[in-house]
């Protein structure tokens, strides 16, 4: 079992609850205590090791409480870096039509089909700036208070 | 498979898997998403939040301030680099 606080006679001798070190934070092959008490293998490589701030994450989330499309993306991802999302919900109960999606390139997302039967992207308007082209794809409800659940949130950036 | 947890203040914000901020085990994850699924239904323009100290949930009002509709533009921007 990982211990991450000891306390003797009333006295710390020992705590980890407040450490911020991840694996992600840590450089390769380095080991730490992490603030649950587990041990942990860093997999960060200094240099990028090929990551950049274009490259795509998805990361299953539970929101615990109704929130915002903006508080979301705080939470996760380098705002300042950001060039795409899309967040769907992968609860076929959730009913609620909340997302909205920017895509990169011709083919930024693949369509998908949410588990409420909603499928996305559903619209976009195509620029071309730069040598580049920009699909904008547009299709969401209220991004205001997107109510609690399970949802996939992809993105194409830098994560925090 | 690492679960984490991510706080807004003293309540928690959200869980999540292999990203996020705070790592936490299975048990606490699950947990959580437990106490999710038996969220008590607030009243309009209120919403249950979850206290991390002792995952009660507690009753706050709504931002009644609405979040803006982006248009085709806000959202070049947001390619491009600009804020959000």
């Amino acid at each position: 079992m990982a211990i991450s606080k000891v306390i003797l006679n009333d006295q710390t001798l020992m705590d980890v609850t407040s450490d911020t070190v991840t694996a992600a934070t840590l450089q390769s092959g380095e080991t730490a205590t992490a603030s649950s008490g587990e041990k942990i293998t860093g997999s960060l490589i200094p240099g990028g090791g090929g990551s950049s701030d274009y490259d795509y994450h998805a990361i299953d989330i539970t929101l615990v409480s109704t929130t915002t499309m903006a508080a979301i993306l705080g939470q996760y991802v380098d705002t300042s870096k950001l060039v795409a999302y899309r967040i769907y919900p992968t609860e076929a109960d959730n009913t609620s039509l909340n997302t909205f999606c920017i895509g990169y390139g011709s083919s930024a997302f693949p369509a998908v089909t949410a588990a409420n039967g909603v499928s996305y992207p559903q619209t976009y308007t195509q620029y071309y700036v730069n040598d580049q082209t920009y699909n904008v794809f547009r299709g969401r409800g209220n991004v205001n208070n997107k109510p609690a659940g399970k949802y996939k949130l992809e993105v194409y950036g830098k994560l925090l | 498979m690492i679960y984490y947890k991510n706080l807004d203040g003293d309540y928690i914000f959200a869980v999540s898997i292999d990203h996020g901020k705070i790592p936490i085990d299975e048990t606490e994850h699950n947990a959580i998403v437990s106490a999710v699924a038996s969220a008590p239904t607030a009243p309009s323009g209120y919403t249950y939040k979850l206290r991390a100290a002792d995952l009660q949930w507690e009753l706050v009002e709504l931002s009644s301030e609405p979040e803006p509709e982006l248009d085709t533009e806000e959202a070049l921007n947001i390619l491009l680099g600009g804020a959000i």
